[in-house]
């Protein structure tokens, strides 16, 4: 209970201090400004997190203690007086039932979803589970290569659990983000004049657009990602102050570095933009410090891995690195040939498989991308000098985007801010053929129904979650899962491959230990768990050298096989 | 330049530019239509995105004041959609559990 009122608290304060920082460096345009209240919010979370974890205050009380005293300090200074919400548009019926149907469906998402996707459970976020554990950042964050990637997503999911010392609305960051990737196009939509109600439907086409829409509620940072794309396209088209662009460009690369691919098409619509109307100038003595804020946040990573391994972008670019899910490093033009053709030869249909937060071996752009997307681009880039200006920007953070990542399944998911542009174009295109707006509606609820459920999370899987009391809800009872043994050990030791899904073991409130053993002989194994207390070993997906060290140790007595991926130790009486 | 009567010298070069562009288009439609009927098996072209949009956009370029330009333009969107669906709602049905 007390976990909870400190949540309240802090969300409060950090709402609150958002909305104060807002009104003195807003540009002036409603919707931009919602851009910059959200991505000021995350912006202040992500450094309340970072300077928490480095001082050892990832707890409910040292967050909560001073988010209480800022939301005092707030109130003393009565800024409540300028949070006023703006008026909501007008949009009908039926547009603000769907709105309202997914909102309310993102919400039992969050519920009853639980952590289920494999590079979230095998590298995203066993990191948080060691950092709340330990109340503080520490270097043990698992062995999957992918473990010293930028974290800033984490950080944002790290504030979702910390009050709570528990998982149960981890999934809300995603949802923050599908907020603020709505907030985004509907930037773009005013900007290119759309009537309110047609850049809400554009936004909320975009929403629903499957692998964004999936992928936001599955852990990946790919939905983050990408509406920090879209929120910078927002801010550079509208001239925002170059401290703000700083700020969620830090935000940006601190989540993922394939934001940063995007940046040349960014930098290109601030360019094109640059006869628009300026908006009104921030204050400095706020803009400074939120850009300070954001570069901090992303680049603190970069730093840590320069200091940790002397090289920024480790493991990447290391001599003889081999990647279990190899990521290309540098430019390629083959990549760019292979990515673009399968694009449109057959990814763009997304009949390969169902939608799913990977987008394998589809694009999961949806049927609003197909159907109207490239027709009404076509027909509204032709006539409009904004759309054509956004349509370059999208191409080209498009083509670099591509040509900066390997051809594999699942690399169209670094892309999934691109149907925002489709969405937009066929809303605009709306204006001039009004019975567009009936093939966009019928793509909307098509892609209503089909996201309710994804090739990873069936409805089988769902009815599994949701049974379980709220407290225990872990994906380990899925049928794919590799936990296949109730656990009553309070410490297991992980032995296994680097893909293997470790999150699960730590429950869902982190009350058990895991142990990462790095052992390279059956003896060195024995000796590591001993010292460590721990007698059950769990060994997923091992690699060769693992599986020998395990087969000698049972051959010679040291381990007994239980069930699936499990091995108990025997004790040295035995 | 000889510009027509009523028109100023800077739409004349605006009216240029826009048949080069317009130029441009036409060239890259028949490309990549061109592309897709060669590299595709038999009728698969009717069914592929890359060469209906190219279609589609040969057609508005040569048709810019065509009566029909609307019916047109909604008939490939509707054509598009049932295309996408023929390929997705067999998925949606075994993400749901219903089909393979």
């Amino acid at each position: 209970m007390g976990g909870f009122l400190w949540m309240i608290v802090g969300n409060a304060a950090a709402l609150g201090a958002a909305l104060s920082i807002l009104r003195v460096v807003r540009t002036g345009d409603a919707w931009s400004d919602v851009v910059l209240f959200a991505l000021i919010r995350l912006a202040l979370i992500s450094g309340a997190i970072l300077v928490a974890g480095l001082l050892g205050g990832l707890t409910p009380v040292g967050l909560g203690v001073p988010a209480a005293v800022i939301l005092g300090g707030l109130m003393v200074t009565r800024q409540y007086r300028y949070w006023r919400p703006g008026p909501l548009p007008t949009l009908g019926l039926p547009l603000m039932a769907i709105t309202l149907a997914v909102l309310v469906r993102l919400c039992l998402q969050v519920w009853f979803q639980s952590p289920y996707l494999g590079d979230p459970l095998a590298y995203h976020l066993p990191k948080i589970a060691e950092w709340i554990r330990a109340g503080r950042f520490i270097r043990e964050m698992g062995v999957h290569t992918h473990v010293t990637f930028p974290a800033g997503f984490e950080l944002l999911e790290t504030w979702w659990v910390v009050f709570l010392r528990h998982d149960l609305l981890i999934e809300a960051a995603g949802v923050e983000f599908v907020l603020l990737g709505f907030a985004a196009v509907m930037a773009l939509g005013k900007q290119l004049e759309l009537p309110d109600r047609w850049a809400w439907l554009s936004s909320l086409l975009f929403c629903l657009t499957p692998t964004f829409h999936v992928s936001a509620t599955s852990c990946l940072n790919d939905s983050p990602a990408a509406s920090l794309i879209l929120a910078t396209m927002a801010l550079g088209a509208r001239r925002a102050h170059p401290c703000l662009l700083v700020m969620v460009a830090g935000l940006g690369l601190g989540l993922k570095p394939t934001y940063g691919f995007a940046l040349p098409g960014m930098t290109l619509l601030w360019w094109l933009s640059r006869n628009e109307s300026t908006p009104a100038r921030p204050r400095l003595a706020a803009a400074v410090p939120l850009a300070a804020l954001g570069l901090v946040v992303g680049v603190f990573w970069y730093a840590r891995n320069l200091l940790w391994f002397g090289n920024p972008f480790y493991p990447l670019g290391k001599a003889g690195f081999v990647d279990p899910t190899p990521v290309q490093f540098g430019p390629g033009l083959a990549s760019l040939a292979s990515n673009l053709s399968n694009l449109i030869e057959y990814r763009i249909t997304d009949s390969a498989v169902p939608y799913s937060a990977n987008a394998d071996h589809s694009a999961g752009w949806g049927a609003v991308a197909f159907a109207c997307g490239g027709i009404a681009l076509f027909e509204t880039a032709t006539s409009e000098p904004r759309v054509r200006r956004l349509a370059a920007a999208f191409g080209l953070a498009l083509a670099v985007t591509l040509a900066m990542v390997q051809n594999d399944p699942w690399n169209l998911k670094y892309v999934s801010w691109v149907p925002a542009l489709l969405c937009l174009a066929t809303a605009k295109l709306h204006e001039r053929l009004p019975g567009v707006g009936v093939v966009a509606a019928a793509t909307l609820l098509f892609s209503f129904l089909g996201t309710f459920f994804s090739y990873d999370l069936r409805p089988d899987h769902v009815r599994t979650l949701a049974l379980q009391p709220w407290a225990e809800r872990s994906a380990a009872r899925l049928p794919y899962g590799e936990v296949t043994m109730e656990i009553k050990d309070d410490s297991v030791a992980y032995f296994g491959g680097p893909m293997g899904a470790t999150y699960l073991l730590y429950k869902p409130d982190f009350s058990r230990r895991v142990v990462y053993l790095r052992s390279r002989t059956e003896d060195e194994l024995a000796n590591d768990a001993r010292n460590e207390s721990v007698s059950l070993i769990f060994a997923p997906r091992p690699t060769r050298e693992q599986k020998d060290i395990l087969d000698r140790g049972v051959a010679q007595g040291t381990l007994t096989t239980l069930t699936g991926c499990f091995y108990r130790l025997k004790k040295v009486s035995e | 330049m000889k510009v027509r009567e009523g028109v100023s010298p800077a739409d004349g070069e605006r009216v240029r530019r826009r048949g080069v562009l317009d130029l441009l288009g036409i060239a890259g439609c028949i490309v990549i239509l061109g592309w897709r009927i060669i590299s595709l098996p038999g009728l698969a072209v009717c069914r592929d995105w890359a060469a209906i949009l190219s279609l589609y956009s040969l057609y508005s370029l040569f048709s810019s004041e065509s009566p029909r330009r609307t019916q047109v333009t909604l008939c490939a969107m509707a054509y598009l959609l049932a295309i996408y669906m023929l390929g997705q709602v067999p998925q949606i049905a075994a993400a749901w559990g219903w089909g393979r």
